[in-house]
């Protein structure tokens, strides 16, 4: 029972919020209850007990609880943070739908990987429709360059479901036992989930979607694409544990050293491009993403350490997309006066800033924060596969760190502001128009609710255990690593 | 391979290459409501599939009218918004500087659709391509054959299977990559879409009825996303075509 309201509660919920969507607050509070109350169900749930719903197998493990408790959160945090910061008509529908997408593809048991396929294409659609998604009653037009990359992205992960799909009939045709193949699918198999999936990682070369959707986005979207992203990572890891455990793909040492390039170009060229694109916060941020998306997949694909890493640091992720996007919401908000050129954020939102630039700490693994422990993990799986891997890595994190000093540089750092003629402001569209309402330039409930998830990623980052505990249990039932 | 196989192969083939050719969208939904009737009757022909139901003295597998149920609400739903192009939405809520936009928007849209010619030129690339895609679709299911690993003892079966399923996700694609306007490219989307289907249907081992229901959920979803972009870029520039995307 608990287990098909997980599924359907946040699909009823949101049905029920579309209804009410001209009364955003009570919609709002309505989902905010529902997300409480997934995350109760997820920490109630009994691990390692299968059981059958609708005659698909589900069995959840510690590592899926982890994750559910964290997309919970996650989008528990973003909805309470959309009380004060702008956000699409349909935002809190499609956040709740989206949520009993990633829950059911976190809960069924990785034997039907086509399903998993199929759920993850269907959270594409949905982020398309948060993507021109505007807020009731604006006065503007949707740009017509957003709904170029909402079509660009509808298209690319299609693709990626396409060539999934493909994969998982080639490894259905293998595991047959009573049928002698002609050839073998390995070899194809293997392209066809690494490209699948670096489509929907947005690994280099096939990136350019991510910080295209980050910037035509409205900010709170990007904790939606975060979560996406890193339930098709979980489920590359499940993937692997269903394609290499069994023997239906066998990894030789070209495919894997090749398998780690393909990963450490991600991580090493999202952080250059990280620098190339240091003029918008946004498109910065992707490209971060990408590097640290990067990183996580060389882990996936290092050794024991090396995935523990991937996995706490696609947890970390999860937390600090949310600071990172309440931060940016938060920056973006717009102002009673105009910026006086030079002015940098951190005089003008101290708040914002502050919890963008902790965020982005943590992103990139300086202490104390929780990034520093997973990218540590990550490092020691490269140091134990070879030195020349380890390098790569740590040239990916002083590149982006390079990156992020000039942007602190360009955006955050300047002068006082100075004071603007009140004529100015007030008939700046040169229409007559009446200033804009005097706003709090910084609303206390998302600056305190991010403020207090920036303190639990340093509570984790000072004391790990907190969350390694589940991830070392999965991944010592991950045996795929020793086939690596 | 009975004459019935051949029917619907041959309408398979015809009615996503018209989807491929042609441009008005009268013609390419009511092909695509046809391709998915084909498929879905291709699909019945299968030694595995198991009749369940019975309409007018006649068997049918439960499965044909998914896939019916299917192509008919993906018709109707990109029918429908077709036919409402022109409604507007939401105009009372914009600012002047917007409604100046779209008025600016409609006079660019109504000046180039007079200015348009339909040329015999313009059906050259299509018709080619479909011609390629038509040869690939069958040689690879001799340099990779997939069904035949499932079949072995029926080779023209196996052949048939994988020409069909390589035909709709390659004519998907090719529709992808040559679109120029939005249903277009939805339209793309929804064959790959149904190529995969195919695929997993006659090749997986072990129809998963979730797995088919879930598939044409998201067959509906896609048309229905598809719908609701071509409606957002229709009132935005009062045309769907692709080229404004890039424009502004």
């Amino acid at each position: 029972m608990i287990y098909l309201l997980m599924l359907m509660l946040p699909v009823v919920m949101a049905g029920v919020c579309f209804a009410l969507r001209q009364q955003q607050t009570f919609a709002l509070v309505l989902a905010i209850m529902t997300t409480l109350l997934i995350g109760w169900m997820a920490w109630s749930l009994q691990i390692d007990r299968p059981v059958s719903l609708l005659g698909v197998s589900i069995t959840v493990r510690a590592i899926n609880r982890l994750f559910l408790m964290a997309f919970a959160l996650g989008l528990g945090a973003t909805l309470v943070a959309a009380t004060r910061v702008a956000h699409g008509e349909n935002f809190v529908v499609i956040g709740l739908l989206m949520m009993g997408l990633l829950n059911a593809s976190l809960l069924i048991d990785v034997q039907a990987p086509f399903l998993i396929t199929l759920l993850l294409l269907a959270t594409g659609l949905a982020i398309v429709l948060a993507l021109v998604d505007l807020p009731l009653g604006t006065p503007a037009l949707l740009r017509g360059r957003t709904i170029g990359t909402g079509l660009k992205y509808l298209v690319l992960m299609l693709l990626a479901g396409i060539l999934l799909a493909l994969c998982f009939v080639f490894a259905d045709l293998e595991s047959t036992p009573d049928r002698p193949l002609s050839r073998s699918f390995a070899r194809p198999l293997l392209a066809l989930l690494i490209v699948g999936i670096g489509l929907r990682l947005a690994a280099i070369p096939f990136h350019s979607w991510l910080p295209d959707l980050l910037e035509d986005a409205p900010p709170l979207v990007g904790v939606l694409i975060t979560a996406v992203n890193i339930a098709a990572l979980l489920f590359l890891v499940s993937a692997f544990q269903f394609l290499l455990a069994p023997g239906l793909l066998s990894v030789d040492i070209v495919s894997l050293r090749l398998l780690r390039i393909f990963a450490l170009v991600s991580a090493v060229g999202g952080a250059l491009l990280a620098i190339n694109e240091r003029r918008s916060l946004r498109r910065f941020l992707g490209m971060l993403l990408i590097s640290d998306f990067g990183m996580m997949l060389f882990g996936v694909v290092s050794s024991t350490a090396g995935l523990t890493g991937a996995l706490f640091q696609a947890f970390n992720q999860m937390l600090i997309g949310v600071v990172l996007w309440i931060a940016v919401a938060l920056l973006e908000r717009p102002e009673p006066t105009r910026a006086a050129s030079g002015d940098g954020w951190l005089r003008r939102r101290p708040w914002a800033s502050g919890i963008f630039i902790g965020g982005v700490l943590a992103l990139l693994g300086v202490p104390p924060f929780n990034g520093f422990a997973s990218r540590m993990l990550i490092y020691q799986g490269a140091a134990e596969i070879g030195r020349p891997y380890l390098i790569a890595l740590l040239v990916a994190t002083a590149l982006g760190a390079y990156a992020f000093a000039l942007v602190l540089r360009d955006h955050f750092l300047g002068r006082a502001p100075e004071s603007v003629p009140e004529a100015d402001i007030t008939d700046f569209r040169g229409l007559g128009l009446p200033p804009p309402p005097p706003q709090r330039a910084e609303p206390f409930g998302p600056t305190g609710l991010a403020v207090a998830l920036l303190g639990l990623c340093i509570v984790i980052g000072v004391y790990p255990p907190l969350v390694l505990g589940p991830i070392v249990d999965a991944v010592r039932g991950l045996t795929f690593v020793q086939f690596l | 391979m009975t004459i019935t196989m051949w029917i619907l192969i041959v309408t398979l083939v015809l009615t996503a290459g018209t989807i491929l050719i042609m441009r008005d969208w009268r013609w390419t939904l009511i092909a695509l409501f046809w391709n998915y009737v084909a498929q879905g009757l291709f699909i019945a022909q299968q030694q595995f599939i198991i009749p369940d139901i019975s309409v007018g003295g006649r068997e049918f597998s439960s499965l044909v009218f998914i896939k019916l149920i299917t192509g008919l609400g993906v018709a109707v739903i990109l029918a429908i918004t077709a036919l409402t192009f022109s409604r507007e939405y939401g105009l009372e809520d914009l600012d002047e500087f917007s409604l100046a936009e779209l008025r600016r928007a409609a006079r660019v849209a109504q000046r180039k659709r007079s200015s348009e010619q339909r040329k015999l030129g313009d059906y050259i690339v299509p018709v080619w391509s479909a011609i390629l895609v038509l040869l690939a679709s069958f040689f690879l299911p001799r340099v990779l054959p997939l069904a035949l690993e499932i079949y072995p003892n029926d080779r023209s079966l196996a052949q048939a299977i994988d020409f069909v399923w390589y035909w709709q996700v390659l004519v998907g694609l090719i529709i992808l990559v040559q679109a120029t306007d939005i249903l277009k490219v939805g339209l793309g989307l929804l064959l790959s879409t149904s190529g995969l289907d195919l695929l997993y249907t006659t090749l997986a081992n072990g129809v998963d009825i979730l797995a088919l229901g879930l598939i044409s959920l998201v067959t509906l979803l896609l048309a229905l996303v598809i719908a609701y972009l071509s409606g957002l870029l229709y009132s935005r520039f009062k045309t769907l075509d692709l080229v404004e995307l890039e424009r502004r």
